[in-house]
């Protein structure tokens, strides 16, 4: 680990002005995925700010029935807390199927959405070919072992997928992000907050490097309550997603009057599956209709050698949630 | 003598120290003044070091010293027996040349005041090569041509084996299947990572404390190396996070440890990192396995041909012998057993969770899965139709076999006659696919030499020591409870002591003979032991204050006897040592493809166990789902 | 009967309990407070807090096992929230309550998490238990303990490579008993 300055931060302005700036400094939050990845070398920061001690741990109700959660609450305080489960039940399942209890006891709400990828190349610098590690430098992936790799979405520059679980019912909810920089606050939507890779998948969200989360707002979404997450992995617990589907539907006696469908696993950001959205509104809510959809979005899939089974997979993952959720009462 | 202590639920010995965090693992000695070692890793995995820049990594806050190759010593090569004969472990030792085997080959070694520094550091060496397409895969052509057909395993048993005529029996079988099974490279990984602190407490006195299961051997091999007395190298290790065939042979980290002690004369500590456990110190080898077997139409097996495809890395020989059993588990009157070895850049290989054995049964029980479903019978009735009562390949009968009993009785408690022999005909409410498979165990039944002393103190208690191993099988408990049965004592007035190469010789800890060993040593020290009080004039009281009372008497200090026991070579070459069981298990596959384990039922003959706590510690497996 | 001298930590001048200076220039000073006692550090922020804990303070109860967060044998008790101390630096935790688990038994009595595990032998090699307790002593106070999925679901993130998860999961069920 590179040698780095430490500072403690009392406010978020205070956090703000201390990185203002300083594109090489890094905001500290639980540091699950920063300190792990600072060990491995892959990241390099000469000064973190650490912003534990910030009030920003609230979950608290919004006017229009909208609930907001503080940057720095725990990922466990976010999973077990009653406005979460009831009404986006989706979001705690979503929270309590990632890592495990001591990691989300430690991680934040905006540390999980910045956390990077689990990509093998990206993971270890021993590997010369990152383009998101090292711009310029290749795509170990791509001809590599890739079974853990995007299907969507993804550009010959980079085929890494983003690993979040709550990012992905967050996809879902339209959830907005509150960002504070030099300059002020700003408010970005889910679907702008992260990236495709496109030609620069070195970077991963349109957050710049000295702006802090502080918020994430759930719009009131009444039928949100009707929510599961699936998440299909490589063991029964403690593993990051193959595949992963938040879905929730609202539902007209049998018939779709509205979806929220998002994937994990599957692309460089959280995919939020439009075309399934699409396809199963107005149709009634059975198998036939959730295959014939899952198939739409998968259509423009692409597999690579060692994950060509995701793609299958997901569709499956995707019948398999959306039946359970229109089996909820 | 008292009533018996052994097959009692005891509990551990060592519980307490363990569940208050005071079990002493290596990493865990404090020394005076120590120092942290980070080791310089190859990042390629073929090819040759040509230069290595420590000038930016010298200077870095911290630093003490840097070992490669430039400012190394020229160490002794590991002892002769260690290297030849395909035994495990490396046969190099490090830092001697500038040629590359495999990635993560060890370069050199960073010592720093701390271990940040030290970690940081090592990231500031820049190490330039000249690389080498390297080759990984067991197929690669350029290896095939100097492929090596492995005689014995470790100098030992044959690797090459034929009986009778394979290719005839093949061409007459009924039912026949000829299928290829591949298992991968697999890695130890114990929770507890390989540490080894090093410190010289004089020119020619090492002392080092290493998680190791081989302490004798760690003790020959560094002294070797560092040409000193054997007696001279002292070696601790009271207990280890784990093993499962890590942790024993020669591997360049504890020299690497003691040459960076001698360089900055102070203690070191080289703790291997998580990712280090794939790189650095063994694992199993990848192996394809390809199978022809035939029987003819009663279901009786004419011809077994078991060929195994492994490999070894540039710096060792050591073959997994995936054959091995295939040799006599089951009766065959045609059998072919060939291991073939190809030399890959990769980590040098190792036993894990048991060598060749592990991987080749799991093939040969496959495979007699598949030829019983070819002809058309149950896989249980298959193997009793094949069941072999003596040892075809030794010509030798069984020391003692109730396999067929565990068959059955496994059976019977797994429900069976349930099986639907249809594949996939069996399914469950959430529309998975339910599998019932069995299968035979078998691992042969080991005893090595071993020694231990037995000490009456002062107070009446007695130490029993010898130089074993503490991996988490239970070695304290089963050796006080034998030492406390053979002196009519209670457990809690002996004390048995291990891990230290200043006690008597034991075995490495492996080969599931640490207890066969060691355990006649122990009883024989403690045997020795009542003799020379009673030889005193004195008969034997199973009580501590008599004891104690005893030896005041006598006059002297404490009454020390010592006991080597050896394997009983004439009934070993009477006899064939196996030990048996039969597994049952249920598993689920979900539409999602997702795969549970719900049912693991293993089955052993009836035997006396050391402790039934620990025993069922060590052979339960969970429904898990 | 295993006694301290070979097998209990060595215990070695110069452990800290003041400050002391460290090997390099840009310390920070943090105040923790562990099992009950205070101890003020100056640390190299790299410092994580499981490598304080073991290599500073000889408090080695702490498992490293993997330093990635992959495993739970660094678990210790923030607060009384289980984490693991390896993926979190010591600087971080100025003025926490820290417990680890050589702060869990009452003198000579051992905490019940703790008599469970040697009742049902939770462990073999013994390296992954001290995690193993500490989480289970969380778990239990957060109340996940209430079936054998549930148990099993909020372990895992303690690994136990030897595999004794049968009997750890009897010793949790037992402990519930004796705590609740
Ligand atoms: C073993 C293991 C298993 C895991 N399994 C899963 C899993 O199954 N599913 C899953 O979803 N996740 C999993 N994770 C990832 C985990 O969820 C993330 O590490 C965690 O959410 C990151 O949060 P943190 O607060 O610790 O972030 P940190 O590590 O502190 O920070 C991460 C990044 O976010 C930045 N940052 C943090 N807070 C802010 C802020 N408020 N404003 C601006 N920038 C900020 C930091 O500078 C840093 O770049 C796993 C992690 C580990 C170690
Ligand atoms: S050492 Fe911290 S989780 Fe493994
Ligand atoms: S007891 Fe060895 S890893 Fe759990």
């Amino acid at each position: 680990m590179n040698p780095f300055s430490y500072s403690r931060v009392a406010d978020p302005g205070e956090a703000v002005h201390t990185l203002a700036g300083k594109p090489q400094g890094k905001f500290l939050g639980g540091g699950t995925n920063l300190i792990d990845l600072m060990k491995m070398g892959v990241e390099t920061p000469n000064e973190l700010v650490d912003i534990n001690r910030l009030p920003l741990t609230q979950i608290e109700e919004l006017p229009d029935k909208g609930v907001r959660i503080g940057a720095l609450a725990r990922n466990s305080d976010v999973a077990e807390h009653e406005l979460i489960k009831t009404r986006y039940p989706v979001l705690s399942l979503a929270l309590l199927s990632g890592a495990s209890p001591q990691l989300r006891n430690m991680a934040t709400v905006g540390g999980n959405l910045l956390q990077r990828t689990r990509c093998y190349y990206f993971y270890d610098p021993a590997f010369p070919a990152c383009n998101k590690r090292k711009p310029g430098s290749g795509c170990g992936a791509l001809d590599g072992y890739n079974r853990i790799h995007a299907i969507l979405g993804q550009s010959d520059q980079c085929i890494a997928t983003h690993p979040s679980d709550m990012c992905v019912a967050l996809a879902a909810l339209d959830a907005v992000v509150r960002v504070r920089g030099p300059k002020g606050e700003r408010e970005i939507s889910f679907g702008n907050f992260h990236r495709l890779p496109g030609n620069t998948p070195e970077r991963d969200t349109n957050l710049a490097p000295d702006e802090l989360i502080v918020s994430v707002d759930l719009p009131a979404i009444s039928f949100a309550a009707r929510s599961h997450y699936l998440k299909v992995r490589d063991r029964a617990s403690y593993a990051f997603a193959l595949v992963s589907v938040a879905a929730a539907l609202d539902l007209d006696s049998n018939k779709v009057k509205a979806a929220r469908v998002a994937l994990g696993g599957v692309a460089h950001k959280p995919w939020r599956a439009h075309k399934v959205e699409t396809e199963i509104n107005g149709k009634s809510a059975d198998e036939n209709t959730f295959r014939a959809a899952a198939e739409a979005e998968l259509a423009a899939a692409k597999g690579y050698k060692y994950n060509s089974f995701k793609i299958e997979l997901a569709k499956r993952a995707i019948v398999c949630a959306l039946s359970t959720v229109a089996a909820m009462a | 003598m008292s009533a018996t202590l052994i097959g009692q639920r005891l509990t551990r010995v060592d519980g307490r120290l363990k569940v208050m965090g005071q079990a002493t693992y290596a990493a865990e000695f404090a020394r005076p003044k120590l120092a942290y070692g980070v080791l310089v890793q190859s990042t390629i995995a073929n090819g040759r070091v040509t230069k290595i820049d420590i000038s930016t990594a010298k200077s870095a806050p911290g630093v003490i010293a840097i070992l490669t190759r430039e400012n190394a010593p020229q160490f002794k090569p590991y002892p002769d027996d260690l290297t030849k004969k395909g035994a495990p472990g490396e046969d190099r030792v490090p830092l001697q040349d500038a040629e590359i085997h495999y990635a993560g080959q060890h370069l050199g070694i960073v010592v720093a005041e701390s271990f940040e520094q030290a970690v940081h550091a090592t990231s500031l060496v820049r190490v330039t090569y000249q690389p080498q397409p390297p080759v990984v895969m067991l197929d690669d052509e350029r290896v095939q041509k100097n492929a090596i057909w492995p005689e014995r395993f470790i100098g030992r048993e044959s690797l090459q084996v034929k009986r009778g005529d394979i290719n005839a029996a093949l061409a007459t079988a009924a039912h026949k299947i000829d299928v290829v099974y591949s298992t991968p490279v697999e890695n130890h990984n114990p929770i507890e990572t390989y540490s080894t602190t090093a410190e010289w407490e004089a020119p020619d006195r090492l002392l080092i404390h290493e998680a190791t299961r081989g302490i004798k051997q760690l003790q020959r091999i560094i002294a070797n190396v560092f040409g000193l007395p054997r007696e001279n190298v002292h070696i601790i290790c009271p207990f280890i996070g784990g093993a499962f065939g890590s942790k024993g042979f020669q591997w360049s980290h504890t020299v690497l440890a003691a040459a960076a002690a001698k360089l900055v004369q102070r203690p070191v500590k080289l703790t291997f990192t998580r990712p280090q456990m794939f790189d650095s110190a063994g694992q199993r080898a990848r192996t394809e396995q390809r199978f022809s077997i035939g029987a003819d139409k009663n279901g009786k097996l004419m011809a077994l041909r078991h060929a195994t495809t492994t490999h070894c890395s540039p710096v060792s020989e050591y073959t997994e012998p995936c054959g091995n059993m295939s040799r006599m588990l089951y009766s065959c009157p045609n059998v072919e057993v060939s291991h073939r070895l190809v030399r890959l850049n990769l980590t040098t290989p190792c036993p894990m969770r048991a060598p060749g054995e592990a991987p080749g049964v799991f093939a040969l029980e496959s495979a007699l899965d598949e030829l019983a479903n070819e002809t058309g019978l149950d896989p249980v009735e298959f193997r009793l139709r094949n069941y072999a009562d003596i040892d075809e390949y030794e010509n030798r009968p069984w020391s003692s076999k109730k396999l067929r009993e565990c068959y059955e009785r496994g059976a019977k408690k797994f429900d069976w006659s349930k099986r639907t022999r249809k594949a996939g005909s069996l399914r469950g409410a959430d529309g998975s696919q339910i599998g019932f498979g069995m299968a035979t165990a078998i691992y042969p039944a080991g005893q090595q030499k071993a020694g231990a002393t037995a000490i009456l103190n002062k107070d009446g208690t007695v130490t029993v020591r010898s130089a074993t191993h503490e991996i988490g099988t239970g070695t304290y408990t089963a050796m006080s409870q034998f030492a406390a049965d053979t002196l009519g004592i209670p457990i809690e007035k002996i004390r048995f002591e291990l891990g230290d190469s200043q006690f008597p010789e034991a075995p490495n800890n492996g080969g599931s003979w640490l207890t066969s060993s060691v355990a006649p040593a122990v009883m024989g020290a403690c045997r020795e032991l009542k003799k020379k009080v009673v030889d005193l004039g004195e008969s034997w009281p199973n009580d501590p204050a008599q004891l104690a009372n005893l030896l005041a008497r006598s006059g002297q200090e404490q009454i020390q006897a010592e006991f080597i026991s050896e394997p009983n070579k004439e009934e070993r070459e009477k006899f064939s040592f196996f030990s048996y069981g039969a597994v049952f298990v249920e598993v689920h596959v979900d539409p999602l493809g997702q795969v549970r384990v719900k049912r693991v039922i293993l089955i052993l003959p009836n035997t006396t166990w050391r402790c039934t706590r620990t025993h069922r510690n060590l052979t339960s497996i969970s429904s898990t789902s | 009967m295993i006694g301290p001298n070979l097998l209990s930590a060595v215990s070695v001048e110069g452990v800290e309990r003041k400050s002391t200076a460290g090997p390099t220039s840009d310390l920070v000073n943090v105040n923790l407070k562990i099992n009950g006692t205070a101890y003020s550090l100056d640390v190299d922020p790299r410092v994580t807090l499981l490598d304080a804990l073991r290599e500073r303070l000889h408090l080695t109860g702490s498992k490293k096992g993997c330093d990635h967060g992959q495993c739970g044998a660094c678990t210790v008790l923030i607060n009384g929230r289980r984490i693991n101390s390896c993926l979190t630096l010591a600087v971080m935790h100025e003025g926490d309550e820290i417990t680890t688990i050589e702060g869990l038994a009452n003198g000579d009595e051992l905490h019940p998490v703790q008599a469970a595990f040697i009742e049902h032998d939770g462990f073999q090699c013994g390296y992954c238990t001290p995690g193993q307790i500490c989480s289970a002593v969380a778990l239990l106070k957060e109340n996940h303990a209430n079936s054998d999925d549930e148990i099993r679901e909020w372990m895992s993130g303690n690994i136990c490579r030897c595999g004794a998860y049968p009997n750890i999961l009897a010793a949790i069920k037992e402990a519930k008993t004796k705590t609740t």
